[in-house]
């Protein structure tokens, strides 16, 4: 390997650019200088800004947008190792052209896709330091710019660090266990995580509960406080660390025998719109419904469906053609022809006037009446609040986990929160950026260590 | 203990079956096929047949050039309608297929009720695509190859590429989260399959092994090989001497040149060729003895030495004389049936191609590679599906 080869690697791994293109590296070395001091500003090491990939990865958490951090850095690698490869190739003089040509072509395509990262995570950078977002122009064109002003100049500060998202409340965990019955839904759920981007996240921890049977369940949380999450690991179709027992049965060991004795409704209405109602639930009957009940009795269950729900009349109308709320009911009807024991719903009231919901979660109650545990989500919780006898409140920690702020009854709700309406609850645990008042953490907190005892 | 019986008296309820659920997603499929759009691919079907049928139907089967691009052509219309059946099938309903996944179906129900559906589909069209071709005249021949008629032979193989072709599109649609994302990568899929098929675009060597996995490969193989690729005339080079019959060509020449040209080894070897051979006496009344007859012929060989040896024409080397011809005047000299004859029986051998061969092997083995793709791009749109749980909310 000859000196100018070590030098151009060298220089193209850590300062982006060939020994001998005067002007990127000295335009490098300000961007780095600069985000040394944006690095410092936002509350991580320095020298980050230094080291190629630690330097992407560091600013994607400096900008709050980690993930993003994490792809640059990734991509950045790759650049890297084409870089490499390519000085080398060259060097070789083996006349391969194809090989150098294929990888120019996709070291563009990594390069294509590390600057619209980049991009992303500045824009991130901007709302960190309360800017307008015209900056991204000048982040775009001259980055050294405003790497320096924001790096070094004291009118430039973050309006909230690295530090400062980690709090107390996080790493307290209530350790409490509910003991399983013969009767009802018992939730001990450890953590609920998943792999992003070569980093384990935590989306649910530390949830436990008891729900009676003939209960139904307000769910609350604002958008991202894994309300949908936590469903879907209660009902074991997305797996947790966790011990879900309805009935006393286990949900996760036996999930293949119980899924059909849980009716989950998702938030949209998942039909064919070419299908008449009377179709659409011969289907779900003949798929949800055991092999014993002969066509007769698929029929008759079929109808007394569709009576329970209204959905008579208009049994040969094509799904397309029904009105929102007509195809909530139907939705709600293709889980229900199994008549299931737990009935899960996911914002059924999206869409519809306060008369039609008001139907709806009236028609819900009296489902519940019956024995059966119902969970909804609802945005609009409080023009149906006297139809619900428990409330769950999940809230985002600093972590950004999905923590259990609340589970009891409404009224217990009200006291604990000192609020009288549940949207009011909401606005109490939602952070601030989202018009909130950020008040998860003392919430989760204070409800883990009652939990906690 | 008593959780382990009641599991065991619970195991006995059985819910419907991979069968029983083919049957509904079928049922629905053939129900969508009416109140849908889908029928709508039998007419385009139809359509496409029509114009590509009008631009090969006066060369399939006559001559090579058109039997390939027949082929190639046929294999497109083949591809295009397989692509376009199902390419948004699965994806355009991922969020219900998500949802009663999660109610108990079978993914492999799904898939195969999409492969019967599917099926179906690509023999209408099949149908519909050959009986167009007939219609406009395609000379297809009566009797077939590899069953007793030819547009069978013709049918099965267009069939095989277009199911295979629909496959491909079902796995890619399985793996898709919306149409937009299945038909942006869709022109990719094509263009690949159309440039990479190794039929008519020449392929650079290194890229030649790709058009091993190309669908469109087999089907142009097959079908060349089932219109008699390597038995028909090529006309392309006669065609081009032909319009150039009127050209006038030559060039200014030197006498040396000429008697190296006399020298060389491309000339040598004729040096047996005979130029005057007397059949019969002179006014035609006797037949001549051979051993008189052979010592009245010329043969070329002296003729080249006499020249080569002449003194008076060395001495010339230098002297320059122009030559000019038209090919019309070639033709006049050897006679134009026997110059094209020639010609396109020349560049026909040229152009044999061993992957074209007709013979019973190659296009039995041409289809099973074709039903292999099927079963393998089927298996990959299952498999994909068995992960729609982990789609991302």
């Amino acid at each position: 390997m000859n000196g100018r080869l070590a030098a151009n690697l060298v220089t193209n791994i850590f300062l982006g650019a060939n020994y001998d293109s005067y002007l990127s590296l000295v335009l490098n070395v300000l961007i780095y200088a600069g985000l040394w001091g944006i690095f410092q500003k936002c509350g991580l090491k320095g020298w980050r800004a230094l080291i190629p990939c630690l330097r992407e990865d560091g600013l994607g958490q400096a900008a709050s947008r980690e993930r993003e951090g994490r792809v640059a850095a990734f991509l950045r690698g790759i650049i890297i190792l084409l870089e490499v490869i390519n000085l080398l190739t060259v060097s070789e003089r083996d006349g391969s052209e194809t090989v150098i040509t294929m990888v120019e072509i996709i070291s563009l395509l990594f390069s294509i896709a590390s600057i619209i990262y980049t991009i992303r995570i500045y824009l991130g950078l901007i709302e960190v330091f309360g800017r307008r977002r015209r900056w991204i122009l000048l982040w775009t064109l001259a980055e050294f710019i405003p790497a320096l002003m924001w790096g070094w100049l004291k009118k430039y500060q973050p309006l909230w660090t690295v530090e400062e998202l980690h709090s107390a409340a996080a790493d307290f965990f209530s350790g409490a266990h509910v003991e399983s019955l013969e009767e009802g839904l018992t939730v001990n759920l450890e953590e609920r995580t998943t792999m992003d981007f070569f980093r384990k996240k935590y989306l649910l921890r530390d949830i436990h509960m008891y729900i009676q049977p003939g209960h139904m369940v307000l769910l609350l949380g604002g958008s991202g406080a894994g309300k949908t999450t936590f469903l879907n690991a209660v009902n074991g179709y997305e797996k947790a660390k966790a011990e879900v027992v309805l009935n006393g049965k286990n949900m996760y060991s036996r999930y293949k025998e119980m899924q059909y004795d849980i009716g989950f409704v998702p938030q949209l209405d998942l039909m064919r719109g070419s299908d008449s109602i009377y179709r659409t639930l011969m289907d779900a009957a003949a798929m949800r419904l055991p092999t014993y009940f002969t066509r007769a009795q698929r029929e008759a269950r079929v109808e007394e469906v569709m009576k329970i729900f209204g959905l008579s009349p208009s049994r040969h109308s094509h799904v397309d053609k029904l009105s929102g709320g007509q195809r909530k009911r139907l939705s709600i009807a293709m889980e229900f022809i199994s008549n299931p024991s737990l009935f899960i719903l996911d914002e059924p009231d999206s869409g519809l006037d306060g008369v039609m919901a008001r139907e709806l979660f009236q028609q819900l109650r009296r489902i519940a009446d019956q024995g059966k545990i119902i969970i909804v989500i609802t945005h609009t919780p409080d023009r149906v609040i006297d139809l619900f006898d428990d409330v769950i409140v999940l809230a985002k920690d600093s972590n950004r986990t999905g923590r259990l702020a609340f589970y009891g009854s409404v009224e217990e709700a009200r006291t604990f929160f000192g609020r009288d309406r549940m949207e009011e609850i909401v606005k109490t645990i939602n952070g601030t950026e989202e018009g909130g008042e950020g008040r998860a953490d003392e919430f989760i907190l204070r409800y883990a260590e009652v939990q906690h005892g | 203990m008593a959780e382990e019986r009641t599991a065991k008296r619970t195991r006995r309820i059985h819910h419907s079956g991979r069968f029983s659920q083919i049957g509904i997603y079928l049922g629905k499929q053939l129900r969508f096929f009416i109140s849908e759009n889908d029928w709508k691919v039998l007419p385009m079907a139809a359509i496409i047949a029509g114009l590509v049928g009008m631009v090969i139907r006066n060369r399939f089967f006559i001559n090579m050039e058109g039997s390939l691009i027949g082929a190639f052509a046929l294999t497109c219309v083949a591809i295009w309608n397989g692509c376009f059946n199902s390419i948004q099938s699965i994806c355009r309903e991922r969020g219900i297929v998500k949802r009663e996944h999660r109610s108990g179906m079978h993914v492999s129900s799904y898939i195969c009720a999409h492969m019967l559906y599917q099926l179906m589909l690509c023999l209408l069209q099949t149908g519909l695509s050959i009986y167009v071709l007939v219609l406009l005249g395609v000379p297809f021949p009566l009797e077939g190859f590899m069953t007793p008629l030819m547009v069978l032979d013709i049918g099965i193989t267009m069939l095989l590429v277009s199911y295979a072709a629909d496959m491909l599109s079902l796995f890619i649609s399985s793996v898709s989260h919306t149409t937009t994302g299945a038909m942006t990568v869709m022109p990719f899929v094509l263009i690949f399959q159309l440039v990479f098929s190794g039929g008519v675009i020449p392929l650079p060597a290194w890229s030649q092994p790709l058009s091993n996995f190309t669908i469109s490969n087999y089907g142009i193989q097959t079908l060349a090989a089932q219109s008699g690729y390597n038995e028909l005339p090529m006309v392309t080079a006669w065609n081009t001497l032909s319009g150039m019959r009127d050209k006038e060509m030559g060039g200014t020449f030197t006498l040396g040149q000429v008697l190296d040209l006399l020298d060389s080894p491309g000339v040598e070897k004729y040096r047996d060729a005979v130029i005057l051979s007397p059949a019969s006496s002179e006014d035609g009344s006797e037949e001549i003895p051979a051993e008189d007859a052979e010592a009245r012929t010329l043969r070329l060989g002296p003729l080249l030495d006499a020249l080569k040896s002449s003194e008076a024409l060395n001495e010339e080397r230098d002297q320059t004389f122009t030559v000019s011809f038209t090919l019309r005047d070639v033709f006049d000299i050897f006679g134009e049936e026997k110059v094209k004859a020639l010609v396109q029986q020349k560049t026909a051998e040229a152009a044999y191609n061993e992957d074209y061969a007709r013979t019973r092997g190659n296009i039995l083995g041409n289809w099973m590679v074709l039903g292999l793709f099927i079963l393998f791009f089927a298996f990959l749109a299952t498999l994909s599906l068995e992960l729609i749980d982990k789609d991302k909310r």
